[in-house]
């Protein structure tokens, strides 16, 4: 008898075509994670795999369904309040806030700190890079809009947002997702990026 | 499953409830289960709203790290949003974002003079002969409409030399090799065929690209240390691939069979362009009469070093070359075998860099 793997199964479920399929499939995934977040579960990621695998299996079981996305939802918020039942939940409290303004102050040694803080240098290197290889539009875009203070910096955005023949929203919206594009993988080495002699 | 309410009504009812002030409540954690359960339903079911939220929360998070949120609001945020790794993370990027925008905004020119700034900034020599026509325009009378076209000449002029300027920037960039790494023999040595575009294998005589052959066994053995190495026969062949060393076969063999054989990495590009393979070649053990290492291209003779014998380990040899390939093109880097393979101990490793452009991800401007 053949079975069709269940993530097969999803994906021609978002959209008959892959392409578009694996774009609806990330929009899914980064939802879920979000939603993981927001209800400070510590390994989101894990979770949101978790909720896929769930909802693959039930749609390769042959359950119809209206939403994928609600459906999803719903595994989703039973996976939160099963971990939230379980006594390990109860027994891994995530992170306390520690000196989030202050990362000098926390208690790790100081060699910790000077790591960190070169992490911090090769992450604000990277971004800056990152700023400098943006279209000259984009670039300028982002330097506007976030330019100034208080009602300046509104009516600045409003200017910007019209000049754009679009409503504040949107351009919230476009600005948001080209800083998305760029604290995407920060923390993580690119071939483009710096070597460490460079800082 | 059923559902008494449509997913389309479902999702229109939802939609009703995301506004701006909401989001934020629920991003601080203020919100009844209620207005939760509609909000998730709504940022799951619209991208918008998921956009919406995303942005939201940049905004919030602006917001924490230049200090401006209430204190209630301020406690609410650290209480919910900070207490993760992912909303530590968020916090970090936001400070860094804004770090290197200020350092970048310092070295732009101010493209609007309307509002008040974080500090003027004389940085361009146009907008100080805009200020200078300015002011002796109005010093000489003259009437103020037309220094204003002035000036937005002088602005037009210098907006397009400053993307001149961009322009020439990146053209920089690009000849002093930006590139981008696409393979590396070392690191991306496995014992699977094919993975990270790298098939490992050896050509038989006539010694050419069509009579590449891949290797199908790929063990740990004594030669090379901890670790596996491809081979086409141990037991009556030396020719073997490991992340470091290769062996040839010779026509005059060391305790094998006395055939020629050149093992090769073949590595198949995914780019299409100019791609430079660098990296070292040496014999590690030396003596007998050394080997030849080359590259070819689909098939054709790009290049070749001839590492000669001596009488202990031969220094590395950086080399360079410079190979224009197309999308699918089998690059092979074999070792081959000049008479003799006694001590045919070679050690080639091989990077691969092209130049790409940034794939930025980002969304097209509205």
């Amino acid at each position: 008898m053949h079975h069709q793997d269940p993530l097969d199964v999803l994906l021609a479920r978002l959209h008959p075509d892959r392409a578009r399929a694996g774009e609806r499939y990330e929009t899914l995934r980064r939802t879920l994670l979000k939603f993981f977040e927001l209800r400070r579960h510590p390994d989101a990621d894990v979770l949101a795999d978790r909720a896929i695998d769930l909802v693959s299996r039930r749609l390769a079981d042959g359950l119809m369904i209206d939403s994928i996305e609600l459906f999803t939802l719903g595994i989703a918020r039973h996976l939160d309040s099963e971990i939230r039942r379980s006594p390990k939940a109860r027994r891994a409290p995530v992170e306390e806030v520690d000196a989030l303004t202050d990362p000098g102050a926390s208690p790790e040694g100081a060699l910790a700190r000077a790591e960190a803080e070169r992490q911090r240098a090769r992450e604000r290197k990277r971004m800056l890079d990152r700023l400098q290889q943006l279209p000259v539009g984009v670039r300028s875009l982002l330097i506007e809009y976030y330019r100034g203070s208080g009602r300046a910096r509104i009516q600045r955005r409003q200017r910007l947002a019209a000049e754009r023949g679009g409503n504040l929203n949107a351009l919230r919206i476009v600005v948001s997702r080209i800083r998305t594009g760029l604290t995407a993988g920060l923390d993580s080495r690119s071939p483009l990026d710096p070597k460490e002699g460079d800082l | 499953v059923s559902d008494p309410l449509d997913a389309g009504q479902k999702r229109a009812a939802a939609q009703a409830v995301v506004d701006e002030a909401m989001l934020r409540r629920l991003l601080l954690g203020q919100v009844s289960d209620i207005e939760r359960s509609n909000l998730e339903e709504a940022y799951f079911t619209s991208v918008d709203a998921f956009d919406r939220l995303i942005a939201v929360e940049e905004q919030l998070a602006d917001d924490y790290v230049s200090g401006t949120l209430s204190p209630s609001d301020r406690e609410s945020f650290e209480r919910h949003f900070a207490v993760t790794p992912a909303g530590r993370r968020r916090l970090r990027s936001a400070r860094t974002f804004h770090e290197a925008l200020g350092e970048l905004e310092q070295h732009s020119p101010a493209a609007d003079q309307t509002f008040p700034q974080r500090g003027v900034r004389w940085r361009t020599p146009a907008l100080v002969i805009v200020i200078i026509i300015a002011i002796a325009a109005a010093a000489i009378g003259l009437d103020m409409r037309r220094t204003a076209q002035q000036a937005a000449q002088w602005q037009a002029e210098r907006t397009s030399l400053l993307e001149q300027q961009d322009t020439l920037r990146r053209e920089v960039d690009t000849l002093r090799g930006r590139t981008a790494q696409v393979a590396d023999s070392r690191a991306d040595f496995s014992c699977t065929q094919g993975l990270n575009n790298w098939y490992y294998g050896y050509y038989g005589a006539p010694f050419q690209s069509s009579s590449f052959r891949l290797m199908t066994l790929c063990v740990d053995d004594r030669y090379y240390g901890p670790g596996s190495s491809w081979w086409v026969d141990p037991s009556r062949f030396w020719t073997s691939i490991g992340p470091a060393v290769w062996f040839p076969n010779g026509p005059k063999s060391c305790g094998r069979q006395p055939i020629e054989q050149w093992p090769v990495r073949r590595w198949i590009s995914e780019v299409e362009g100019t791609v430079t393979a660098s990296g070292t070649v040496r014999n590690l053990l030396g003596e007998f009469d050394g080997f030849i290492a080359r590259i070819r291209v689909d098939g054709k003779d790009m290049w070749s070093f001839t590492v000669p014998p001596g009488s202990s380990v031969t220094p590395a040899i950086p080399f360079r070359a410079t190979l224009s390939v197309s999308r699918g093109a089998a690059v092979d880097f074999a070792i081959q075998p000049r008479w003799s393979d006694c001590n045919d101990h070679a050690e080639f490793f091989i990077t691969i860099t092209s130049d790409v452009p940034l794939q930025s991800g980002l969304p097209p401007l509205p």
